[in-house]
């Protein structure tokens, strides 16, 4: 290191990478659509008419499966930290739940609720809304099993010399699970938890089986009354990953988010942030959400500097880099 | 004071005092109960016979709160264990902000202060995973010191370090020590204990063996087990 540094690659050059990538590929797919649409072209005029009728289909299989997601997620949490528990009788419970859920096809499981929900019917509800709670609650119980899985991991990837490090200081059990351990197995379950995001959405599609209206229902009921399959399933395939595709991008925008410095297999040649934008996982947990989620939106670090420290009265969060000493 | 790890007797005895501002060393063969007597004076594990008495409360009372013991007490430990996901300043304000209740600015300012004190005062900003073994212990030391602890337990220090950065960690106890801080390092480091150790305690199989001056313990010890164990550490 006698000199400077040399420069970092321009991001031009990957992106020149990507362009000629996605080029090649639609090159490709187009030859060969063009080779089959030639002698027997797509019912588009079909297409058009049952695209909105699938893309509102999309919209409940979007939201059924965000909200079982997240409910999911606050019980597969309390589910992961009792599993991560040394007493076995705080475990037993959790394992018995985990295995039971995860050792059984999801299918199976929506069937047997539909059924005790159709021969108890509590409420006497419309079947319309029975059903729908039915493949919610479904749903939600099976992604509590996994994400529980995931926490529990996660907790455990923490390493026992920070808990005794954060009890030697005198931090009390919560607030070293809340400042030392959380912040750090965050780090650990955002990919597998994205993973279980995109399994769950597409383990809705068996919802059609209970007549849910989502996307996979509302296709074969498409077709059913007569419209084309192939147009009609090309869309379906397209609307899902359409849903999945982004999410890989949000994700992996966290996970470099969350990345700690001078952790991980590779050094990456990323500009330092400056001081006080960086360990969002520390931030969201330890010093509140607001300014952690607004810089994540905003992705300018030094947006909220000057008011964000008028607001909160913590200036030291949001000092620009000093390097003095 | 007693402790048994489920069959295993570990601490089968050991009776020990410091004075404010001295230093004690104890060394002793691993697994001989070293770490565990260090832990069970600042309760990370609860002795099951015996009492600790820090300026004469009884701490280990049940109706003392461990938490209260920890922060009077610091401690180093071997691994460091600095905390991963933070800057080397945010790990010794955490405890402070945390535990103390301090404001933000009033944190960083001693924060920085004491990393000044361990010859890191550049490195605040860094996360330990960027920093060498030496200046992690050295950030390790800061953060004890952050919460003003009447003594400081050190759990073999340097014995994770490599060569080159076990004097940097030796000075700066050793300045500690002059300044007049109450230690118990549980060390190998036999020339730090002839320097600094007011006392020094030979422990084996959870009894003290010897107690007395460096000098005394390292250079005439009256038992064969002591004997044995210089003999090894001192060639």
């Amino acid at each position: 290191m006698s000199e400077e540094a040399p420069p970092i690659g321009p991001r031009i050059e990957q992106f020149g990478e990507k362009v000629g990538g996605i080029a090649i590929i639609l090159l490709i797919a187009g030859l060969f659509g063009y080779a089959i649409l030639s002698r027997k072209p797509l019912d588009v005029e079909a297409m058009a008419e049952v695209f909105p009728e699938l893309l509102q289909a999309a919209g409940l299989t979007l939201g059924i499966t965000v909200g079982a997601y997240f409910a999911g997620m606050g019980l597969g949490f309390l589910i992961g930290w009792q599993k991560s528990s040394r007493r076995r009788m705080v475990r037993a419970p959790a394992t018995v739940w985990v295995e039971a859920l995860r050792g059984t096809p999801f299918f199976v499981q929506l069937l047997l609720l539909n059924a005790l929900m159709s021969y108890y019917n509590p409420g006497d509800l419309e079947i319309a809304t029975r059903v729908l709670i039915t493949g919610f609650v479904a749903l939600f119980l099976n992604t509590s099993a996994y994400q529980a899985e995931i926490f529990r991991a996660g907790l455990q990837s923490v390493h026992a010399g920070q808990v005794d490090a954060a009890r030697a200081i005198g931090l009390n059990h919560w607030s070293a699970m809340r400042n030392v351990i959380l912040p750090q197995a965050v780090r650990v379950v955002v990919p597998p938890l994205m993973n279980e995001f995109i399994a769950l959405l597409k383990a809705s599609a068996l919802l059609s089986v209970i007549s849910i209206r989502e996307l996979t229902y509302q296709a074969k009921t498409a077709t059913s009354f007569g419209q084309p399959w192939l147009e009609i399933s090309l869309i379906v395939t397209l609307l899902y990953l359409l849903m999945t595709v982004p999410l890989a991008k949000i994700v992996g925008f966290f996970e470099r988010r969350f990345r700690i410095p001078g952790l991980g297999m590779h050094q990456e040649p990323v500009a330092r942030r400056a001081r006080g934008t960086r360990s969002v996982a520390a931030r969201t947990f330890g010093f509140g959400v607001s300014d952690g989620v607004r810089n994540l939106l905003t992705r300018r670090p030094d947006a909220t500097a000057t008011h964000g420290a008028d607001l909160r009265g913590r200036g030291r969060r949001h000092r620009p880099e000093t390097a003095a000493d | 004071m007693h402790k048994w790890f489920g069959p295993l007797h570990v601490l089968r005895g050991v009776s020990l005092e410091v004075q404010k501002g001295d230093v004690l060393v104890i060394l002793g063969p691993s697994g001989s109960g070293k770490s565990t007597l260090l832990r069970c004076i600042n309760l990370l594990v609860r002795p099951d016979k015996g009492d600790v008495f820090l300026e004469g409360v009884r701490v280990t009372a049940p109706e003392v709160r461990p938490e209260w013991v920890r922060e009077q007490v610091g401690m180093v430990f071997q691994q460091f264990n600095l905390f991963s996901h933070l800057t080397a300043l945010e790990n010794v304000t955490l405890g402070l902000r945390k535990v103390r209740g301090m404001d933000d600015e009033t944190a960083d300012e001693k924060g920085k202060a004491l990393l000044q004190r361990v010859g890191l005062a550049r490195k605040m900003d860094a996360y330990p995973a960027e920093v060498s073994g030496g200046q992690q212990q050295r950030v390790a030391i800061a953060r004890a010191l952050a919460m003003d602890p009447k003594a400081v337990l050190f759990d073999e220090p340097t014995s994770a370090l490599d060569p080159e950065y076990i004097k940097e960690v030796l000075d700066v106890m050793t300045g500690l020590a002059r300044e007049g801080m109450t230690m118990i390092v549980v060390t190998h480091e036999i020339g730090f204990a002839r320097n600094v150790a007011k006392r020094v305690l030979f422990i084996d199989e959870g009894v003290v063996l010897e107690e007395g001056t460096a000098d005394e313990v390292l250079l005439s010890p009256k038992h064969e087990r002591t004997k044995a164990f210089m003999g090894k550490i001192l060639t």
